[in-house]
This record gives structure tokens, C-alpha cells and sequence, in this order.
């Protein structure tokens, strides 16, 4: 074997080799950086039992970049149905309706307190962060725009009211440079279901990292049991619901006459 | 105290729905009103979704008429036979009915038509009830035994005709299965008792003597409830068992007394009583669909 100009590899200079031999560890080193965000809840499960009036998790983590923290609570998503009455003949009736797919049945957001949400409005819009920034999505694309706007003004005002699209902005805490937390506080209304709890460090509008936790929201105990009853074996269940009403009424009726007349 | 309710799933405080059995146990003895007409609406306000107020409000009505009934039966206040043909119309209409307010619901427009319905009901019966009890609370007491106000010579020619010895009566046995079959659509589409439909129209329609009026009613109650409770639970899943034995504890106590103070008051008293208390819920009815709502949006979710 002789070394000719025909040498099938090029010369490789010193710096290239420097270069490729430093890269991994570069890369290595981004990798450990990429950890500037971690967190965890309290707990993974909430069980409505019959005692059940809210409930209460602690989210909490730490950040490595300097940054606010954004929380986003969801909860499964069903298809709202949202009618608009009108006079007709002096009588209020529904006449209109939009029907909206895809939404959360439940959202919750939490922020820290200097999170301006002015300078990450595209942001929050794409990641739909918020109630206001949810992407209302109707199989009727027809819909104009304006119309469109006081239905869905109409579902965040219902969901509102009943304590599932709730706000904890200013509520995440940081306690020194690095480590923060947030009570979260859910309503004795939750649906059940599968839910994510979504974790951001934003800078200057921009998504410096992001952690999911999954959360499941699950009815136990004798509620449960009536629940999946009353579902799965309808009947069975109805049959129940019917001979514990008959039985009460003859019950007491025969108390009452043993004791009065 | 709260309590969690799995099917409604939301918590409620147990003496308020206790106490609002109770008086619709007291109504309900008294006059063979289940009540319905004013668990369902109350239910709603604080805040049960509709259908499960209906539904669960159905499954309460059994309890309470069972009990009602029974203290009329030892008084032997009951016409079985009548009870008996007014049953079988009323199970028909029932199924009828529920298949009806499905249709409704999913056309979104099943509240208007309860209140509709519920309005043209009760001010019809409660005009009627008035102006028949305040007649004959003028009148003597002697009279007052055969009256038949408000039965017309066209009813007393209808073919099938049949004997009903206890409420001393020969007429068409078409009239109770039509009359029950009207108030099983009715208790379907409403998720009430059928009471105050059923009484006037077993009073004037019929010719039954009121003291044989709430017992026998009560009776024909109790299974057309039950049916529409069994189909409400198969079709929507909407009985909330716990709600209903929370309201049933507070309602079959009540109509226990209520059936006891009923007996007691005479029967135009009663009527007159009846008749007040139908108009009251009719106008408040009425002034709700022409009153602007709080929001002219309502929003339902479904399972997507």
C-alpha cells in the first residue's frame, strides 16, 4: 500500500478533528442545560369520594433560566352545544345554535406574578393557554365571525360561572431564584377523567422549556359503583332506583301505622 | 351537611333537599299531587342538571305515593277497577311520552315545551277548579253529593261502557284509559305525578266523588312513575339514586301526614285549596316564558 494523490480520504486538518471531537461534548453540554425546567404535583390521582368538596394540589419545580412560570390545567374534552333564545310570538325560544367540538371540560391557569401577557399573546393563542385562547372549533364553518364570537363569549361565561375555566394568575410563587410553587384548588364540581397539567418557562414570549404531568380525576367508593351502574347495566339500575322507592313507602307506611293511626 | 351526588355530580346540602321532600310529601298526601311540579323546578335552581332532575324527581314520586296510597287504601278510599283501566292507558302513555321528550331534547327545545305544557295545564285545571269549588262552597252541603259539574252528555254516549261499583259510576271505559293515557305522556314529557291533571279530570271528567279521587289517583301514580323512572334510567341515565332516597326520606314522612290532614278537610275545601295552588305554579310558569331569561344562551355538554 503507497500513499498517492489518489488517497481516497481528503486531508483532514487539525481544527476539524478539534471540531468533531468537541462537538459531543457541546452537545452533551446543551443536553444537561436542557433541564432548566422540572416539576411535579402533590399528587397524580384526585378521588371524589361522597365527601367530596374540591380539591387541593401543590404543583411545584425548579427552573434553571431566569423566565416565568405559565401552569395550564386540562381536563377531557366533549362537544358543548350552545343555543341562543329569542322572542318569538312573546315567548323566549331557542332558535340558534352553534356546536362547539374539542373543548376542555375543564382549565385552569396559573401564573407568577410578572408574567406580562401582552408581549406573549402568540404564544398563549397557539398553545391555547387560557380560556379566552381557545380555539372554538365548529364543524359549521359558515359561521360569521361576529355571531361566532357572543356563542363562545356565552360557553365562557357558563363555564365560568361553574368554577371549570378558573384562573390562578399571580398565584405561582417562587421562593428564591430557582425553585417555585402553586396551590392548585379544583371544585367540587370536576368532571372525571383523564387531565394534563402543563408546565412552561417562558422568556421574552418565547417557550424555554415544558414538562407534562398527567393528572386522573376518578369518582370511588359506593359513588363510583352507582355511577358505572347507572351506566353500564341502565336497567339493572333502574330497577333498583324503583324498589328502593317502593319498599321506602310501604316501609314507612307501615311504621306509622303500628305507632299512629 | 354536603353530600356528593354521583349521577348529578355536584354536592348538595342534605337538610335543604330533606325539607323539600318533606313538603312535597305533606302536598303530596293532602291533595294526590306528587309534588313533582315543585321538586323538578327547585331541583334545577339549585343547580341539578334538568334531566336529572326529571328523571330523579320521577324516582321521588314513587316513594311518596306509595305512601300516600296506602294510607288511603286502609281507609278504603280507593277505586281499584277505575284505578286499574286508568293505569293501563297511562302505561302507554308513558312510553310514548319518554320516547317524545328524547325527540325533544335532541331538537333542543324540550324546556319550552315542559313550561308550555305546563302552563296551558294548569291554568285550564286551575280556572276550571276555581270556578267549580267557589260555586259549590255557595252551595248547600246537600246538593253537593251528586254533583257532576262539568260533565257533558257527549261523554256519557261513548260505546264500552263499564261498571265501577266504588265510585258508584256507569260509564265509558274509554274515558279513564284516554285520561291515562294523557297524564302518562304528560308525566314523561313533565317529570311530575300526574296528579294535578289526573284529579280534576277524574273529578269533572269522570264523575268520581273526591273522597275516592286522591287515593285512587295515587295508585295509578305509583306505576306509571315507576315506568317512566325505569325508562328514564335505560334512555338517559339520568336517575340520581342518592338524590332520590335524600328526597324520599323527607317526602314518604310527609305524606304520611299529609294524607292524615287530607281526610279531615272537606272536599270542596280541598278542591278550592288545590285550585289555588295550580294557578299560582301556572302564572309563575307563564311569567317565566314571557319574562327575558337571565341568559339568552343555555349551554349543553356532551360526552365528544
Amino acid at each position: 500500500m503507497r500513499m498517492s494523490s489518489t488517497y481516497p480520504y481528503p486531508a483532514i486538518s487539525a481544527t476539524v478533528v478539534a471540531v468533531i471531537c468537541i462537538l459531543p461534548l457541546l452537545l452533551f453540554a446543551s443536553a444537561v442545560a436542557a433541564r432548566t425546567l422540572v416539576a411535579d404535583l402533590s399528587d397524580y390521582r384526585i378521588e371524589i369520594d361522597s365527601d367530596f368538596t374540591g380539591a387541593k394540589l401543590l404543583l411545584f419545580g425548579a427552573r434553571n433560566d431566569t423566565g416565568d412560570i405559565i401552569v395550564s390545567v386540562r381536563g377531557p374534552e366533549k362537544r358543548f352545544i350552545v343555543r341562543r333564545k329569542e322572542r318569538v310570538a312573546g315567548i323566549w325560544v331557542n332558535r340558534e345554535q352553534i356546536v362547539f367540538d374539542d373543548i376542555p371540560q375543564y382549565h385552569l391557569l396559573a401564573t407568577t406574578d410578572n408574567f406580562n401577557g401582552m408581549e406573549a399573546l402568540p404564544l398563549l393563542t397557539s398553545l391555547e393557554l387560557g380560556a379566552e385562547f381557545m380555539a372554538f372549533l365548529s364543524p359549521d364553518s359558515s359561521i360569521i365571525p361576529q355571531k361566532r364570537m357572543l356563542f363562545t363569549r356565552a360557553l365562557l361565561r357558563y363555564q365560568r360561572s361553574n368554577n371549570l375555566f378558573a384562573e390562578q394568575k399571580g398565584q405561582v410563587q417562587f421562593m428564591g431564584q430557582t425553585l417555585f410553587k402553586v396551590p392548585l384548588i379544583f371544585p367540587d364540581n370536576l368532571p372525571r377523567g383523564e387531565y394534563t397539567a402543563e408546565v412552561y418557562l417562558v422568556s421574552d414570549g418565547e417557550i424555554i422549556s415544558m414538562q407534562s404531568i398527567p393528572l386522573r380525576v376518578y369518582k370511588s367508593g359506593f359513588d363510583a359503583f352507582l355511577y358505572d351502574v347507572a351506566h353500564e347495566t341502565p336497567a339493572l339500575y333502574g330497577l333498583m332506583a324503583v324498589m328502593i322507592a317502593l319498599l321506602t313507602g310501604w316501609g314507612v307506611s307501615h311504621l306509622f301505622s303500628k305507632f299512629n293511626i | 351537611m354536603q353530600i356528593y351526588l354521583p349521577i348529578a355530580e355536584l354536592s348538595v346540602d342534605v337538610t335543604t333537599i330533606l325539607a323539600l321532600g318533606g313538603i312535597t310529601g305533606v302536598l303530596s298526601g293532602m291533595f294526590g299531587v306528587g309534588g313533582g311540579f315543585l321538586i323538578t323546578p327547585f331541583l334545577i335552581f339549585i343547580g341539578i342538571p334538568p334531566t336529572v332532575a326529571v328523571a330523579t324527581s320521577a324516582n321521588q314520586i314513587v316513594a311518596a305515593s306509595v305512601s300516600g296510597f296506602i294510607a288511603h287504601w286502609r281507609k278504603q278510599n280507593v277505586d281499584f277497577r277505575m284505578g286499574i283501566l286508568l293505569l293501563a292507558g297511562g302505561l302507554a302513555g308513558s312510553v310514548m311520552g319518554v320516547w317524545v321528550f328524547k325527540w325533544l331534547k335532541v331538537l333542543g327545545q324540550i324546556d319550552l315545551v315542559i313550561s308550555l305544557l305546563y302552563v296551558t295545564f294548569l291554568s285550564g285545571i286551575g280556572v276550571l277548579m276555581a270556578v267549580e269549588s267557589s260555586r259549590s262552597l255557595i252551595r248547600k252541603r246537600k246538593s253537593q253529593q251528586k254533583s257532576t259539574a262539568g260533565r257533558h252528555n257527549m261523554l256519557q254516549r261513548l260505546p264500552l261502557k263499564m261498571r265501577f261499583p266504588r265510585s258508584r259510576l256507569y260509564i265509558s271505559s274509554l274515558l279513564p284509559l284516554a285520561v291515562g293515557f294523557i297524564a302518562g305522556l304528560m308525566v314523561s314529557v313533565m317529570g311530575i305525578g300526574g296528579g294535578f291533571l289526573m284529579i280534576p279530570a277524574m273529578i269533572y271528567l269522570l264523575g268520581m266523588p273526591t273522597s275516592v279521587v286522591i287515593g285512587t289517583s295515587l295508585f295509578q301514580i305509583i306505576f306509571i312513575t315507576a315506568n317512566v323512572t325505569f325508562l328514564h334510567a335505560v334512555t338517559t341515565h339520568s336517575v340520581d339514586i342518592l338524590l332520590a332516597v335524600l328526597l324520599l326520606t323527607g317526602s314518604v314522612v310527609g305524606a304520611q301526614f299529609g294524607s292524615r290532614l287530607g281526610t279531615k278537610l272537606p272536599a270542596e275545601k280541598l278542591r278550592g285549596m288545590l285550585a289555588l295552588l295550580v294557578l299560582a305554579v301556572a302564572i309563575k310558569l307563564a311569567y317565566g316564558l314571557f319574562a327575558p331569561p337571565q341568559d339568552i344562551f343555555t349551554v349543553i355538554v356532551e360526552g365528544g
